[in-house]
């Protein structure tokens, strides 16, 4: 009888730990899900931001660059990419563009002297090169956020529960081809 | 045992044993915490709950009561071996020797934490504080007067003031060998101590104070981590710990049915 009733102690708080782990299981995989979903809000403000920056940029730059259209029209298309852009894929892809067009424009940029000593152009062109790098990281730190949710879904006991919850694959924020290519300016 | 010092004792043992319980929930939910959050570049951290991995950049310097040393946080504790004997309900005297602490305390400033894109300030207030052992020193009975002179200089020693402790004769011992013959009177000074260019790993809320980026603790984020361990270290001691909360936990609450079994008159 006393056995039985220790028995019955020690197992019903086994049970209480078994229910805190699935608990705790569940709760890590909402937790992960909201991980990605912040980690790509916090990428899409810098984005906003520097779509900001590029209208004060381009502005500044037009009078000197009169000789450069496509290089300008590339910005601005790049910048239209991504006003338009509604997905997460879309803005991903808009953002490498951004990226790449906008090593085109500082390259250009070294042409013209005048430009270069000019006061606004060169806190535009920090200020642009600052976001570019917050950028960079938040994309480390979201590609980070999918990589744990996609492991964890995956791996025993996770995949049951994210089974349940229908749960699939992220995709990653992958850098454009170009980026990881050095920029090749022709004059 | 008499009846109401049995109700205590089980009162006692109850609350225990599910604190314990309680904190290997919490350790779990930690442990889930640090595994699910990704680290974040100082550069370009967001507001809200963060992990860092940094290096302490000091400001204000501490020194560590016992050996000087430079830091930005230390915890002490002092420990005395004592012998301790206890009569069992047959009238069988037993005679034990233990280390007992007897003294703590510790102090903390704010420091900067620098990564290879930039640094933040750190406000370690209320931040649970997970790091090794880093000192011991033994101090043979009788060398030293009073236990209450040291507590005095402690005293002071937290408050800023400097002490000397020249006279202690303080033999330094490996923190992690620590096996040594004591004999009754005989104390044990621990230092744990996280020093300047210490690499840290941070869990903390990144929040914006009139215009400056700081880590400190969330108002509704429990979870403040200060930790000179790396990460994988830190999961490995957290597990530990939420194993020893659930065991312990479970051995108390058996303890304690016994004892309301035998209260109740089944045993």
């Amino acid at each position: 009888m006393v056995i039985g009733i220790i028995l019955g102690v020690v197992g019903a708080l086994v049970a209480l730990i078994i229910i805190g782990y699935l608990v705790g299981m569940y709760n890590s995989l909402i937790r992960l899900k909201h991980n990605i979903e912040k980690a790509w809000s916090n990428i899409d403000v810098l984005l906003k931001q520097r779509h900001d920056e590029l209208t004060k940029l381009i502005s500044s730059v037009k009078g000197y660059m009169k000789f450069e259209k496509s290089v300008l029209t590339e910005v601005t298309k790049a910048r239209t990419a991504f006003m338009n852009a509604t997905t997460i894929a879309q803005k991903a892809a808009a953002d490498n563009i951004m990226t790449s067009t906008l090593k085109s424009l500082f390259a250009v940029a070294e042409n013209y002297p005048q430009l270069k000593a000019n006061q606004n152009f060169i806190q535009f062109q920090q200020r642009v090169s600052e976001i570019e790098n917050q950028i960079a990281d938040r994309r480390e730190f979201y590609n980070d956020s999918v990589n744990t949710f996609n492991i964890r879904t995956e791996q025993i006991p996770y995949v049951f529960m994210a089974n349940m919850l229908h749960y699939t694959r992220k995709e990653l924020f992958k850098v454009a081809e170009a980026d990881r290519q050095d920029v090749d300016v022709q004059f | 045992m008499a009846e109401p010092m049995m109700y205590v004792v089980t009162g006692f043992f109850g609350a225990f044993g599910g604190g314990l319980f309680y904190w290997g929930f919490n350790r779990m939910q930690k442990f889930r915490l640090i595994n699910d959050t990704p680290t974040s570049k100082i550069r370009s951290m967001a507001m809200g709950i963060v992990e860092i991995h940094g290096n302490v950049q000091a400001g204000t310097i501490l020194k560590t009561p016992f050996s000087q040393s430079d830091c930005v946080y230390y915890k002490y504790e002092i420990q005395e071996y004592r012998k301790h004997t206890s009569r069992d309900s047959k009238g069988h005297t037993r005679t034990y020797y233990s280390w007992d602490t007897v003294g703590s305390g510790e102090r903390r400033v704010g420091f900067y934490a620098k990564d290879e894109t930039g640094n933040v300030w750190v406000d370690p207030n209320r931040a649970e504080v997970n790091i090794p052992l880093k000192k011991v020193f033994l101090q043979k009975a009788g060398i030293f007067g009073a236990f209450n002179v040291i507590l005095g200089a402690l005293k002071n020693f937290d408050s800023g003031q400097r002490m000397d402790i020249s006279r202690w004769n303080l033999q330094p011992l490996d923190p992690k060998k620590q096996f040594t013959f004591a004999t009754v009177g005989d104390r044990k000074y621990l230092e744990y101590y996280i020093e300047p260019d210490e690499n840290l790993y941070l869990m903390g809320t990144a929040a914006d104070d009139n215009g400056t980026v700081l880590i400190r603790k969330g108002e509704n984020e429990p979870t403040f981590i200060i930790s000179t361990k790396s990460e994988k270290e830190l999961l490995k001691s957290i597990r530990w710990q939420m194993i020893a909360g659930f065991g312990l936990g479970i051995l108390f609450i058996v303890i304690v049915t016994f004892l309301i079994l035998n209260i109740i008159g089944m045993i």
